[in-house]
């Protein structure tokens, strides 16, 4: 029988509507800065700054400093992310470096190694 | 006067040919016509001649038309441009021109409206504009570098770059340039459509969508690879690529009730 209270894997759709998205075979390093949402899918190195979303995809590689209104991880990051409202880091990411935020929700899974430090808004 | 120039498409056709001279008549229009056997002779008439048209008409394929966009720097600048075309094609959609006859009778009515160009290596463009990367039969992995408004560096190995013009929106303005790469060379027409593509629902994905392989909004860039580049008429590019908000009005003959976002967006109306 199929159990019916079995929690189904969250898998976030990745948007590529965007108007920053950063496809997987890309490397990209500087800095961004934006009041727009930002996908990643590829590699990046630098800083991001965005009142949006920002989302690391699954086989995403980032070393950056992020400042978001709202960060979901799925990929390897390593960096210090500043996010005011929710950081979600889910199971298949892997993170290190400082966290900063209101809201925190780390799925079953994941490996993180920061430092963090919680703030309400 | 009116400077008329003819591409092959447009000197092959007898019937165009002859409708032109009852229209010219007709209206009782003075012009020099330039019969034109490619594109690159567009530039050198523009630089010498341009000066003295008040109205530019490119007849036949798309890519007569832009080239005269490309060298609209040699116009005057109350010089309108307009199109009649050979052949059904984007442009023919944007401006609401059925065919030739429709072409001439629009270029009559002299409605005219201004757009803003966006300029590439000192060439401008209106809509968008491809880049594709020719792969060597030899080479097996071509790199295309960005450099982005001086603040970020992308590495990408893409088959084509696509800058869509934004700022003929009426709101907002002055928005940057959409920079759009893919791994494939064959896209759909609607990838020339960037307001269609932003209503498309998320998970309603084309194959286009599925080849994307960055996009991201851009004041200026610079674009260099290790391959050759050629634009969407396959004209070899001169690299580094320097893309630009240089603007540029570009003043343009058009139907007498297209509707502006017809003309920037026409997949959204068809």
């Amino acid at each position: 029988m199929r159990n019916l209270f079995k929690k189904k894997p969250l898998t976030i759709p990745f948007n590529n509507f965007a108007e920053y998205y950063i496809g997987a075979e890309v490397t990209a390093s500087g800095n961004c800065k934006t009041d727009q949402d930002v996908y990643i899918d590829g590699k990046f190195h630098g800083e991001i700054k965005t009142t949006g979303l920002i989302e690391l995809a699954k086989n995403s590689k980032i070393e950056a400093d992020i400042d978001a209104r709202t960060a979901i991880i799925e990929g390897d990051f390593t960096g210090n992310a500043k996010v005011l409202d929710e950081l979600h880091i889910t199971s298949c990411a892997s993170v290190n470096g400082t966290l900063q935020t209101a809201n925190y929700i780390v799925d079953k899974g994941a490996v993180v190694n920061a430092r963090t430090k919680m703030e309400r808004t | 006067m009116y400077a008329l120039f003819l591409d092959k498409s447009a000197q092959d056709s007898q019937a165009l040919q002859a409708y032109l001279a009852s229209w010219k008549q007709s209206q009782k229009i003075v012009s020099e016509d330039y019969l034109i056997e490619n594109v690159e002779q567009i530039t050198t008439i523009c630089r010498e001649h341009g000066k003295k048209y008040s109205t530019i008409v490119g007849i036949g394929s798309e890519a007569t038309f832009q080239a005269l966009i490309s060298d609209s720097r040699y116009f005057d600048e109350k010089a309108v441009l307009a199109y009649i075309p050979t052949a059904a094609n984007i442009l023919t959609k944007r401006l609401g021109i059925k065919d030739y006859k429709d072409g001439c009778a629009i270029v009559a009515q002299r409605k005219i409206i201004e757009l803003t160009a966006l300029s590439i290596n000192q060439k401008y463009f209106l809509f968008d504009y491809q880049i594709e990367v020719v792969k060597g039969a030899t080479q097996d992995s071509p790199t295309t570098h960005i450099h982005l408004d001086k603040t970020m560096q992308i590495d990408l190995p893409t088959d084509v770059v696509i800058f869509h013009n934004r700022n003929q929106e009426l709101l907002p303005h002055n928005s940057p340039l959409l920079l759009e790469a893919y791994s494939q060379k064959n896209l759909s027409t609607d990838k020339r459509n960037v307001l269609k593509l932003a209503t498309q629902h998320l998970y309603n994905m084309g194959e286009d969508e599925k080849r994307l392989q960055l996009r991201i909004p851009a004041h200026t860039l610079q674009i260099d690879s290790n391959s050759e580049l050629v634009d969407m008429y396959n004209h070899k590019l001169k690299t580094p690529i320097a893309v630009g908000l240089h603007k540029k009005s570009i003043r343009l003959i058009v139907k007498k009730g297209q509707e502006l976002q017809a003309i920037l967006s026409p997949g959204l109306i068809s």
